[in-house]
């Protein structure tokens, strides 16, 4: 395929919607805005339509896992269930819309099933960010030192029994929070908003390499 | 004549500024003119030193997204492409240095072709088109950050982990991943510009990409000196967004109604 349609044709397609959907931001101009209208309805359509492709991904990827697996009896029990449960919903949904999605079976599945296992999930990262805690709040030097009496401040001016001890912790708590975290909270937001116009740009107008084929013909 | 919009001139003169800095780099860049250097970043000399150590304990690299990693649309997408150059990078060193590459897709199966595509292509650029065994190592696990970081646990402990590199728009909820990740011993790379998240990359990365550097790795890696000229207007917007902080402050202090004013 030649570098105009792989490249030059695309990268036009993208400048010209591109600074379109811009410009809607600026100018209150009708035809501007029924065009992203439709380009968001457009993107809306390609993701949805995409969930195909990620379907064909999962579906391989787990028959290799099975196929590497020599004894499969773990697959047998769960993957029987498994599908089951998405056979039923297929059906539910053939039959009903989207407003299978409201029914009783399928809120017991999402209830009972996914929905503590996401909250063990949860409950483990929580179990675990404080053992990380414990290895990264080292006395090693002045900054670490700030660090955890900051922390630790912080963290008793939480305790609503400790703030009731100490008069004046849960004021330097908030303190801490709207102030220098705060404070160094904006600065990275700003950068990495700068970073992304920067981004954005060079994509608009054609500079933007990473997501270029530059090998294989292109 | 047309109007603007109420309250987006100033949206406009700041966009205007940035287009033609840029352009304005670029063309420099294209007559062959000095750039300005970007500095090394930790975290991308680690990658390289990561690779070799896997290649050494014959142990795979993982490489995610997150599970909400890879939006390409919204006002996500410049992450995403930044971190797309990561991924290209990370791919290719493995690639050349023969190590192996398991790679778990977002959620967003509309990314899919953009994000194989780049692991494709790093491998050809290395003379290894062909050489990643998709089937095995590119998976996906379908829609939910829980499935997402659970099924990377997993993964990581049956197939083993010398390297974890997790770039993008990421979650805190990746955070068992890359414990486990260092429960097995494994180096822990990446970072995120979502400032709710940073704290977890802080906590568990062994080399970490601190907000904006995804961007600045992203055009690093390409060494296109197009990407690089492009990095100087971040550097200029920066000190130019420090002086307006410094004015609206001093100008609010002095009782003006700084915010109305950039509201026009």
């Amino acid at each position: 395929m030649s570098t105009f349609f792989k490249k030059d044709l695309p990268t036009l397609i993208i400048a010209v919607l591109g600074f379109s959907v811009l410009a809607e931001w600026f100018l209150p101009i009708q035809q501007l805005t029924d065009l992203k209208s439709f380009l968001s309805l457009t993107t809306t359509l390609i993701t949805y339509g995409s969930f195909g492709i990620g379907t064909v991904y999962a579906l391989t990827a787990e028959y290799t896992a099975v196929k590497r697996n020599r004894n499969i009896q773990q697959y047998l029990i769960s993957g029987s269930f498994f599908a089951i449960i998405i056979i039923m919903t297929a059906i539910c949904v053939m039959y009903g819309g989207l407003r299978a999605f409201y029914n009783p079976e399928y809120r017991w599945y999402q209830y009972n099933l996914y929905s503590p296992q996401s909250q063990a999930m949860y409950a483990v990262m929580f179990l675990f960010q404080c053992g990380s805690l414990y290895r990264v709040l080292r006395l090693r030097n002045m900054e670490s030192t700030v660090l955890i009496i900051a922390g630790v401040t912080f963290i008793l001016s939480q305790i609503p029994l400790f703030a009731s001890f100490v008069p004046g912790v849960d004021f330097l708590g908030g303190w801490m929070a709207d102030a220098p975290s705060l404070g160094g909270t904006r600065p990275a937001n700003i950068t990495a908003a700068i970073g992304a116009i920067v981004v954005a740009i060079r994509a608009l107008i054609g500079r933007e390499q990473t997501t270029m084929e530059t090998v294989g013909g292109g | 004549m047309i109007a603007l919009k109420t309250g987006r001139l100033w949206d406009l003169l700041i966009f205007a500024s940035f287009l033609i800095l840029i352009l304005y780099y670029m063309d420099k860049a294209s007559k062959g003119k000095p750039l300005p250097k970007i500095r090394t970043i930790a975290a991308l000399e680690a990658i390289k030193e990561g690779i070799g150590r896997a290649v050494e304990i014959r142990k795979p690299v993982h490489f995610s997204f997150g599970a909400y990693g890879a939006y390409l649309t919204g006002d996500a997408v410049s992450e995403t492409v930044a971190a797309v150059g990561v991924l290209g990078y990370t791919a290719g060193q493995v690639a050349k240095l023969g190590a192996r590459l398991i790679f778990h897709l977002p959620q967003q199966p509309y990314a899919i072709p953009l994000l194989e595509g780049a692991v494709d292509e790093a491998y050809m650029k290395e003379g290894k088109a062909g050489e990643w065994n998709k089937a095995a190592d590119m998976r996906f696990y379908g829609y939910g950050t829980m499935v997402h970081t659970s099924a990377m646990a997993s993964s990581m402990t049956a197939d083993g982990v010398a390297m974890n590199v997790m770039v993008g728009r990421q979650t805190t909820i990746v955070y068992p991943a890359m414990e486990a990740a260092k429960l097995q011993g494994a180096i822990n790379i990446g970072g995120t510009t979502r400032w709710t998240a940073m704290y977890i990359f802080a906590l568990t990365c062994d080399y970490l990409f601190i907000g904006e550097e995804i961007y600045a790795a992203g055009a690093k890696v390409t060494e296109n000196p197009y990407m690089i000229a492009s990095i100087a207007v971040e550097e200029i917007m920066k000190y130019a967004a420090m002086g307006v902080v410094a004015l609206a402050l001093v100008l609010g202090l002095a009782g003006f109604d700084i915010v109305s004013f950039f509201k026009m």
